[in-house]
């Protein structure tokens, strides 16, 4: 009877208690939602797995003991999240350098007004940034400035920003906040088109804009390196982010290294995407999940997205009343990265009102000048509270 | 309960600082993407011209040819024409 009690106890059903086996069915419900309904495959697959890996009992593989000489002390995705996400923090702008590779610029270079809707929609970001600071008022809870940050990006809507900004200020809340972020960033279609609607009138909405003109190669080589050394030199915070995006476009368009591009952009981004997805998976384990914290950037996070989406569109609005071709106040919302879902709905929601109004290529414009802007503020995060 | 001052000091200069450099920085590079537009714009059109006058240029040059070969075949027949005549009578 004991040798099968010691058996027992030496498997992971022993450890397994309710609050791993709610983890496990997120991780299974995560998987669902990717394989069955399609949404966000590339993060959501990889993340389920890496929450049932993490909440599966006595795997270790999220152990990391630094300095230790013993074998097998340290688990893969341990090991990857410390040296690839808070001691090294490498791998968000390797993904940077494969999204700089797949981005066209044209949008922004033929219409370079758009970045202001990518300004405008960071807005976000700081009304998340005062949330998390004062929530203490309300609730017996706190959160350091850093961690406050770190909440707030999450109103760029991009991934790879929030992951790089927590490793660097508040590794602690590295799971939760990536997760919140593609959460949201997968429910765009859920969470801008009641925004959109309810801060445009249809006459708005219906606004027909020209087709954005031709831009030279010349233009698209010389932007990247421009913008890169511009923003550098202004927030040098920026330059891990900014730099490998620019890098990325740059091989891209200019020709001669095909292979490079092709490997930044397929390969090497589809390398890393395992990794870092899988290991923000296993973040989120039980004791991590089941705080009101957690609760509570879930929230902020809500209101972080839908005040950048918001303050894109009402900028959209405000800048029509000095332009003289008017601009479909749409494309404002896509000012919060979420490449390129956020401009599909603005581009979809224009195609309600009137069939005729085609946004996507407009949209695409503020839609990458907010990756640019989170990253942007990223970097002013970092530069000022590191 | 409640934000420490220490804290809202630093909220306040993030906020500034973070919100007037992603303006300010989108709207130089958006002065600059507007400037290099124009830039381009204007080396382009002038290649054009600069190419379209080498056309012309080409096209006067070997309409210049043409003629001459023209004129010179002229000449040969009609003194052709002359010997023969000549030659008749």
């Amino acid at each position: 009877m004991s040798d099968f009690s010691d058996f027992y106890n030496s498997t992971g059903i022993a450890g397994l208690d309710w609050q791993a086996g709610i983890m496990l069915l997120l991780g299974l419900g995560f998987i669902f939602v990717a394989v069955v309904k399609g949404r966000e495959p590339y993060v959501l697959l990889p993340i389920g797995l890496g929450v049932i890996i993490a909440n599966l009992p006595d795997t270790h593989m999220t152990t990391f003991v630094a300095g230790t000489a013993e074998n097998q002390e340290s688990g893969i995705f341990g090991i990857v999240l410390y040296y690839g996400l808070t001691f090294w923090d490498i791998l968000p702008p390797i993904i940077f350098l494969g999204l700089g590779a797949m981005t066209d610029f044209s949008p922004v270079i033929a219409n370079p007004k758009t970045l202001l809707l990518g300004a405008a929609a960071q807005i976000g970001i700081f009304v998340a940034f005062w949330g998390a600071l004062t929530v203490g008022s309300f609730l017996d809870i706190s959160f350091t400035i850093e961690e406050a940050a770190v909440i707030g990006i999450i109103g760029g809507a991009d991934g790879p920003t929030t992951i790089f900004l927590s490793g660097v200020l508040a590794p602690q809340l590295l799971g939760v906040t990536a997760v919140v972020a593609y959460t949201y960033m997968a429910s765009v279609v859920f969470i801008q088109p009641p925004l959109m609607k309810m801060l445009t009138s249809k006459s708005e909405r219906e606004i027909i804009m020209s087709a954005p003109r031709d831009v030279s190669r010349t233009e698209k080589l010389i932007f990247p390196a421009l913008a890169m050394i511009t923003i550098i030199l202004v927030v040098p915070g920026s330059a891990p982010l900014v730099s490998m995006f620019m890098m990325g476009n740059l091989f891209r368009e200019s020709g001669v290294v095909p292979r490079l591009a092709d490997t930044a952009s397929n390969e090497l981004l589809n390398i890393t995407t395992i990794f870092l997805m899988v290991t923000v998976g296993t973040q989120l384990s039980a004791d991590t999940m089941f705080k009101v914290d957690t609760l509570v950037i879930l929230a902020l996070g809500l209101v972080a997205f839908a005040c950048g989406t918001m303050s894109g569109l009402l900028f959209a609005k405000l800048m029509n009343l000095v332009l003289k071709e008017k601009i479909n106040p749409l494309i404002g919302s896509a000012g919060v990265s979420a490449v390129p879902m956020a401009a599909r709905i603005s581009h979809q929601i224009g195609q309600e009102g009137n069939p005729r109004v085609f946004l996507l290529a407009h949209a695409m414009g503020p839609n990458v000048a907010g990756v640019i802007g989170s990253a942007v503020v990223a970097g002013i995060f970092i530069s000022l509270l590191q | 309960m409640g934000i420490d001052s220490e804290v809202l000091r630093e909220g306040v200069r993030l906020t500034t600082f973070g919100l007037s450099t992603a303006f300010g920085l989108l709207i130089l590079l958006m002065v600059m993407t507007w400037t290099l537009g124009r830039g381009v714009g204007m080396q382009e059109r002038r290649a054009i011209r600069r190419s379209e006058a080498a056309a012309t240029a080409n096209e006067a040059a070997s309409r210049e040819k043409a003629l001459a070969a023209v004129v010179a075949v002229s000449t040969l027949l009609g003194s052709n024409a002359d010997t023969n005549t000549e030659a008749a009578q």
